[in-house]
């Protein structure tokens, strides 16, 4: 009578059987490993919390304050007030948003300053060059939610604009109360940037 | 060939210092890429808050796991994971026209041309992460270390 190790076809499903066996061992012993990595990962983030002596939701509003230090935050203004001021030339438009945004489409006569540029303080040569320091600002991004805005105007100050305010409710704001918009190419920052 | 020793040395190298230099900056500044994380829309308040200091501590730790040759195959199997969960929220970002940086491997750089750059970035990335988890199993490549046996 022949065993199953000599019948090639059992031999066959015996080693398929013990591949799969071995297979499911390995992902088993796989994911295991990725609950330790996981839970070690959360571990050593709340030991690091620990030692820079904050817990992590304060380390977190610490680390989205640094930006800001020096200045309080600007005062919002509303699309409406922005636009008369845009249009008399008591202000100038900033948006923050990215160059890509800028050129689908943007309020009319802002300038483009994306937040990250602003952030690389070596950049400000580009537009703001042109920008004399007593200039009112009015810096938008895209939406009542974004951040740019506040961050952005927080470094015009750092950049010597004293008055810089920020546009509450962003693009959406502003074609939500029908103002006119431009589409159009980014500005010699953004293109320097982009080099 | 493909599967070959030094193959996947390099890619094993290559991934773990991707997501190294890719968790330095989140480490540092939890707070920016909390906000990062909220442009996606996808989840507000307190899991942003975690997500922010965990996400990145997982990248740093098991990148380094990777680059050491510690539990490569669970490591590449993490990172295969994760990165499917970047692509799943950029495409959805790109699909909603959020105007978002994506916050992969630096928190300074945002236009929508980098976004669909950094979707790429992504599947490429994960191809080399299911790669190296695949062939890392003794019955279908080289076994790239003695800790996976």
């Amino acid at each position: 009578m022949p065993t199953s190790t000599s019948n090639p076809g059992q031999k066959l499903a015996s080693a398929g059987n013990s591949s799969s066996v071995l297979a499911k061992a390995g992902l088993d012993v796989d994911l295991k490993r990725i609950a330790v990595m996981l839970v070690v990962g959360l571990a050593v983030g709340l030991i690091a919390d620990i030692f820079t002596g904050q817990n992590y939701q304060q380390r977190v509003a610490g680390s989205q304050a640094a930006p800001r230090q020096g200045p309080k935050p600007p005062p919002g203004i509303d699309a409406r007030t922005a636009h008369e001021l845009s249009s008399t030339g008591e202000a100038v438009l900033v948006d923050v948003r990215s160059a890509g945004s800028y050129r689908k489409e943007h309020a009319a006569a802002a300038i483009n300053l994306p937040e990250y540029v602003l952030a690389a303080k070596e950049k400000d040569a580009g537009v703001l060059a042109k920008v004399p320091k007593d200039t009112h600002l009015i810096v938008y991004c895209s939406s009542m939610q974004c951040s740019q805005a506040a961050r952005g105007a927080m470094l015009l100050n750092t950049l010597g604009y004293a008055k810089v305010s920020t546009m509450t409710g962003g693009i959406e704001g502003w074609k939500n109360a029908g103002l006119p918009t431009e589409k159009g190419q980014e500005n010699d920052t953004t293109r320097e940037e982009k080099k | 060939m493909l599967a070959s020793r030094w193959v996947l040395l390099t890619l094993r190298l290559a991934i773990g210092a991707v997501f190294i230099i890719a968790s330095w900056d989140k480490v540092l500044n939890p707070g920016r890429f909390a906000e990062i994380i909220e442009g996606y829309k996808i989840v507000s308040g307190y899991p942003v808050q975690a997500l922010a200091v965990w996400l990145p501590w997982v990248e740093l730790g098991v990148g380094l796991m990777l680059v050491a040759g510690i539990w490569i195959r669970a490591a590449a199997l993490l990172f295969s994971g994760l990165t499917i969960v970047f692509i799943a929220a950029i495409a959805s970002a790109l699909v909603r026209g959020l105007d978002i940086q994506c916050g992969c491997f630096s928190l300074s750089l945002g236009s929508d041309a980098r976004t669909w750059v950094s979707l790429w970035q992504e599947i490429a990335l994960l191809m080399g992460c299911l790669w190296l988890w695949v062939a890392s199993w003794p019955a279908t490549g080289t076994q790239p270390s003695q800790t996976d046996k």
